[in-house]
């Protein structure tokens, strides 16, 4: 097989690696049964996956600092056994970057397929280079520019980006930024817009955070984000937050549908989280909704407990209303380890529909995994799902995985 | 919408399972945990042995991994007289169950080697409380005791954590909470990520990432980390009977990974989109019906997304032909359109001239 004949490769040239290298990588082969419906009708099929991701790092180059290299992708067959007269042989290239810093880490560039995070850049995978300049005590500014990438489902987010953004990092935990942003779709500018972003802890029990996309093709605001968090005591997390997004900002201007869509969606709401002892964690939020159309309500809560056996026992609740419908969920899940390398876990979850879908008013589904470390570096778990739902009077799907993960530190100790 | 029965088993997961199954059993009595071996350090430390006595190899362990825990036969160099005598439970708990020590995961990069000189092999200096039979209490020494002498400031103020710390992830709230991943984080992590992605990335590489956010990989991430019933996902569960409430409720969420194809792929295959090979009407009655509580035209400004999840295919969607200008549908622009797109707009976006030809 390639991909383990690509992770061989990896461990012989791992013997001519330097010293300061540090190598990580990872092999994860998918094999299961699945209902799949196709043409108006539902048949079995075998999807088969394999996955690898690998990493090595480098410090030990006279003039270029923390050198890196990153890839990441699978290869696959959608349907066998079940549809081979239309199984798809399919793959996909996730990440394929370089990135190294030089000027003693103040220049740092990637170039390749990358993910772009910061400021409106959100999470954008490109094709493409990066540039971040650390100018002075925090101070630093990035750019990147590429074309989005496409991966296999077609995501269309336009032809071509450009966007940067100005940032002082105070600290690891306060950082300010002002970021920019275009994407040209289908020859048009899709989206432009502007950002500011937040985070600022003024004291170790308060954090603040915000952030801000305005566009500018529209003049008004794409998102919109604020959020505090409040820690009396180590125990205790509580906090609130509002958020209002523009909907039909989200679909390309390139789209008919941008005219039509709702454009605005607010949402108000509040967490706490308590741990009352080590072992027992509790969470509940509560948040409302406004639309153009109406309000909503969308609020969870969830116990569990790691007992000293050691096993996790837990519980959720979610209850989500919306102008067209909502529905009530619960859910149960445990976890058993029988030994450091074996555990078994199992969950069973239901929800309760407001008004029916395909004439049923609820669903529910289980299931139970066994995870097994069998040789060192080598783990394989088996799953099993069972349900009934509106869209399945019954379900039984059976899931294997098994993963190969090694890496190797070749990094001074102190 | 007939709802259809599906029962299926997969042969080869099944001998997966047995053969999992018999090798657990053969590998059942090492290491299982059940057996504790009943070592009292302070009883040792009042007979005035020297810890060394026992931890030779901590003089020579430049990692944590190369720390191990004395073995049996380190035991018997004193105590060969309750063995012979079969006397297990001198030590042993249930020696039943008896077998190496279970590994211990490698959290940090410390070298026992260069510190036992410093400290003048006082390891008292580090190791405040030594485990005693019937103790349950993580004794790692804490990050104050490393703190005492290494000053790291610097550090901590750049998040460079990767000098000592290998794995952050399983540290829970404060002093860690900077970097805390509980509560809600499922929620709120995009808030670091859009104002601290330097910060994330002091322990997560954007392989991390994709783990999640790789919208290419077919098989969704719920079905690849199945045994993680006690993490939050997105999707778990019978996610497709409530796919079309979650979208109603959060648009731009789903939005945010998934395009219109991704809708329109999924749709057409069950024959609900006019493209279609043989397109079947979901639509209530009074769809097209103007005054109907079903009229198509609120459902449209009230999530938009649905529709174009079926009629987003350009200038051949539907919507077209009956409100272009002079079309029977009329102006299906929300209120206040015009003060925000002037006329001269229709020149600069390809999609208007459709309508305003």
């Amino acid at each position: 097989m390639a991909a383990r004949g690509a992770l061989l490769l990896v461990l012989l040239a791992h013997n001519a690696l330097a010293a300061g290298t540090t190598v990580d990588a990872s092999s994860t082969t998918f094999v299961g049964t699945q209902p799949d419906w196709r043409d108006g009708q539902t048949k079995v099929v075998v999807p088969f996956f394999e996955r690898v991701a690998l990493s090595l790092k480098s410090d030990e180059i006279s003039f270029v600092q923390d050198l890196r290299l990153t890839v990441s992708g699978w290869a696959g067959a959608d349907g066998i056994v079940a549809h081979r007269d239309t199984t798809v042989f399919t793959g996909d290239l996730d990440l394929a970057y370089v990135q190294g810093s030089v000027f003693g880490r103040h220049l740092t560039l990637t170039v390749g397929r990358q993910l772009v995070t910061g400021g409106v850049a959100r999470l954008t995978p490109i094709d493409g280079a990066r540039a971040e300049v650390k100018i002075w005590r925090g101070l630093g500014i990035s750019g990147y520019w590429g074309a989005p990438a496409v991966p296999r489902f077609m995501v269309a987010r336009g032809d071509s980006v450009i966007g940067g953004r100005l940032f002082w990092r105070q600290s690891y935990s306060t950082e300010f930024g002002f970021s920019f942003n275009q994407v040209w779709d289908h020859s048009i500018v899709g989206r432009r817009e502007l950002g500011l972003d937040a985070r600022y802890v003024p004291d170790p029990k308060w954090t603040l955070s915000g952030f801000a996309a305005w566009s500018l093709l529209e003049s008004r605001l794409a998102e919109g984000d604020l959020a505090v968090i409040y820690q009396p005591i180590s125990k205790v997390e509580v906090s609130a937050r509002y958020q209002r997004t523009a909907p039909d900002l989200f679909i390309s201007r390139a789209s008919i549908f941008s005219v039509f869509a709702e454009t605005r969606r607010d949402e108000i709401g509040g967490s706490v989280a308590w741990r009352p002892q080590r072992w027992l964690n509790t969470y509940v939020d509560a948040n409302s909704v406004s639309t153009d159309s109406g309000g909503g309500f969308d609020g969870r809560g969830r116990v569990s407990a790691n007992l000293r056996i050691p096993s996790t026992v837990g519980a959720e609740l979610r209850a989500l209303y919306v102008p067209a419908n909502g529905y009530f969920d619960t859910r149960l899940f445990g976890i058993q380890r029988f030994t450091p390398d074996f555990f078994i876990s199992a969950d069973l979850d239901g929800y309760f529909l407001k008004n029916s879908v395909n004439g049923v008013g609820q669903s529910v589904s289980a299931s139970a995994s066994a995870s097994w470390i069998f040789l060192p570096r080598w783990r394989a778990v088996l799953t099993g799902t069972a349900g009934s739902t509106p869209f399945f009077s019954g379900t039984f799907q059976v899931l294997a995985r098994v993963v190969y993960e090694f890496s190797f530190h070749h990094q001074e100790t102190r | 919408m007939r709802r259809r029965p599906l029962w299926s088993w997969h042969v080869g997961g099944g001998m997966l399972l047995a053969v999992a199954c018999a090798t657990l059993t053969l590998k059942g009595d090492q290491g299982s945990g059940r057996d504790r071996i009943g070592f009292s350090h302070q009883r040792h430390a009042n007979a005035k042995i020297e810890c060394i006595t026992c931890h030779e190899d901590v003089y020579d362990a430049k990692t944590l991994e190369a720390v191990q825990l004395p073995k049996e036969k380190k035991c018997l160099e004193c105590h060969k007289e309750q063995k012979e005598k079969g006397n297990c439970s001198f030590c042993h708990s249930d020696v039943q169950f008896a077998g190496p020590f279970p590994k211990r995961s490698q959290g940090l990069q410390m070298s026992h080697a260069s510190h036992i000189e410093r400290i003048g092999e006082d390891c008292n200096r580090c190791h405040l409380k030594l485990p005693e039979p019937g103790q349950n209490d993580d004794l790692i020494p804490p990050m104050a005791v490393c703190t005492n002498c290494h000053q790291h400031q610097t550090e901590y103020a750049a998040g460079s954590c990767g000098g000592c710390h290998l794995d952050l992830s399983r540290f829970p709230l404060r002093p860690i909470s900077d970097f805390s991943h509980q509560a809600d984080f499922l929620r709120s992590h995009m808030r670091p990520a859009h104002s601290n992605p330097e910060s994330c990335y002091q322990c997560h590489e954007q392989n991390f990432c994709q783990d999640c956010h790789s919208s290419s990989l077919p098989v969704r991430l719920e079905l690849r980390l199945p045994e993680r019933v006690d993490r939050a996902f997105v999707h778990r569960g019978d996610y497709l009977g409530r796919h079309s409430i979650e979208a109603r409720a959060d648009e731009a969420m789903c939005r945010r990974c998934h395009g219109t194809s991704f809708c329109d792929g999924c749709h057409m295959r069950e024959n609900l989109t006019p493209a279609a090979s043989n397109p079947r009407n979901p639509h209530p009655d009074g769809w097209n019906l103007p005054g109907s509580r079903n009229f198509h035209g609120d459902a449209a400004r009230r999530d938009i997304n649905s529709c174009a999840a079926c009629h987003d295919q350009g200038a051949n969607s539907n919507c077209v032909s009956c409100h272009r200008v002079g079309g029977i549908g009329g102006n299906p622009h929300p209120p206040g359109w015009t003060s925000h797109h002037p006329h001269s707009e229709i020149g600069h976006n390809s999609m208007c001239v459709f309508c305003h030809m």
